[in-house]
């Protein structure tokens, strides 16, 4: 073997840890151990909402101009900060999740979808036919939302500065744990 | 110190007891044998699943029922876009009935923002849940290869009942292969608990499912109505592809950097 040759394998050996490092992925796939999703690690550095009884919640987008036509879609995650395993509920999003966008002056964006749904109680009551708890370990970040444009609920249209936060209340004894507040910019045509 | 805390328990239990606190202890109903059941498709073993847990559930003012079913693959290295579909096929006092919509239907009803369904796809887990572990996913066997439900209600709301028909499907586009169902359901009683109905496993959808299934329409209304983008129940052969083994797929990239080596002593 030349040394030469040599000087390359060892070029390739950072590629093949990287690559063997993977197999040990799978010891996160444990029932009950939500990992945090890829999009949630790129995005570290984005702020958390305050966090309320062991949850914090975060949202973001890819971007934060937006043109007055093309989709607003919004990522969504809660993390359990807390020492103690917690339960987050999926019993279908509005259920206890509720997604809160003002304009600049600071009033409640147009809804445009299903207004008699909206003025329903929140966190909704009673019954529930999906309703699947999702134990979250200490650490452990829930991100298997939907990410939701929000263009398709609200009217935004409008050019300006946007504010969204999420709001999650399993009941009306929890605290309502409040993401980030997001500021999105819709661009005026052209600019 | 455990004589101590046997009777710190008892006297908790006769004070509850004393206080008139109700509360139901979870019973759990058997599953009939074979549990866990073979999946084949196509005459083709490609997995097992097992009913973990189906039982009553009671918290706080609210009961109901809890189940749990476990797909396991028998090659772990092969994929089958796994799927689960629920349907409501009875009952009273449900969620789609208060909205003027009789079973059968599929649940989710509603639910997403503004009222409307989560997604425009039929199938119980929306696409995040359905690949998260913990959620749609069990253990080391991909998507779909978990299903969990925990429905309940009031337990004011006596005589109140509901009937489910839940299937696992592998899907390949509008094309729905039906690989194992089941039904199960729970009553409220009038003594603010609740009893399970029977489980029975199912080896061919009845209309419940197939009826709301395959007149989908795609849309986000829960009330449906459009025109259906044309989901129907096949035979044959499961979709599958196989999942590269991260050691394979190392070989592979190792294999190549080996030709790049090559190619690249002899330009030197």
């Amino acid at each position: 073997m030349q040394r030469g040759e040599v000087a390359v394998h060892s070029r390739y050996l950072p590629v093949l840890a990287i690559l063997f490092c993977g197999c040990n992925a799978m010891d996160s796939h444990q029932r009950g151990l939500l990992k945090p999703s890829g999009a949630a690690d790129m995005n570290a550095a984005i702020v958390w909402g305050e966090a309320v009884d062991g949850l914090r919640s975060r949202i973001w987008t890819d971007k934060e101009r937006f043109n007055p036509e093309e989709p607003i879609t919004v990522h969504y995650a809660i993390q359990n900060v807390g020492n103690q395993a917690r339960t987050v509920w999926h019993r279908g999003f509005e259920a206890n999740n509720r997604i809160d966008v003002r304009t600049e002056d600071g009033k409640p964006a147009h809804f445009i979808g299903n207004a008699s749904a909206r003025s329903k109680t929140f966190p909704q009551r009673g019954n529930w036919e999906k309703n699947v708890p999702v134990v979250l370990q200490p650490g452990a970040i829930d991100d298997a939302y939907i990410a939701y444009n929000l263009r398709d609920f609200f009217d935004m249209k409008t050019p300006g500065v946007y504010s969204v936060q999420y709001v999650h209340q399993d009941s009306e004894d929890e605290k309502p744990v409040k993401s980030n507040e997001l500021k999105i910019t819709v661009a005026a045509p052209g600019s | 110190m455990n004589l101590l805390r046997s009777l710190f328990l008892r006297l908790l239990l006769f004070l509850a007891l004393a206080a008139g606190v109700h509360f139901q202890v979870a019973e759990a109903a058997s599953i009939p044998a074979p549990n866990p059941m073979d999946i084949l498709c196509n005459g083709v073993k490609i997995g097992t699943l097992n009913i973990t847990n189906y039982a009553t559930y009671a918290n706080g003012g609210s009961v109901g029922a809890t189940i749990e079913a476990l797909f396991t693959k028998t090659d772990p290295t092969m994929d089958y876009n796994l799927k689960w579909i629920q349907a409501i096929t009875d009952g009273k006092g449900t969620i789609g009935q208060a909205n003027g919509t009789n079973p059968p239907y599929l649940d989710p009803y509603d639910l997403g923002p503004g009222g409307q369904r989560e997604d425009n796809l039929p199938w119980y887990w929306t696409d995040p849940e359905n690949m998260t572990a913990g959620v749609g996913v069990n253990d080391g066997n991909g998507p779909g290869s978990r299903f969990s439900d925990t429905p309940s209600q009031s337990n004011a709301n006596s005589g109140n009942f509901i009937k489910f028909e839940t299937a696992l499907v592998s899907v390949d586009g509008l094309n729905i292969h039906y690989l194992k169902g089941f039904t199960w359901g729970y009553t409220v009683n009038a003594d603010m608990t609740s009893t399970l109905d029977p489980f029975a496993w199912l080896n061919t959808p009845t209309d419940n499912l197939t009826g709301p299934t395959t007149a989908w329409d795609g849309t986000l209304n829960p009330k449906g109505g459009g025109k259906p983008v044309g989901y129907q129940f096949v035979g044959g052969a499961c979709p599958c592809t196989t999942i590269p083994e991260p050691g394979l797929l190392g070989l592979t990239l190792v294999g190549l950097a080996g030709f790049a080596i090559r190619a690249r002593a002899r330009r030197c």
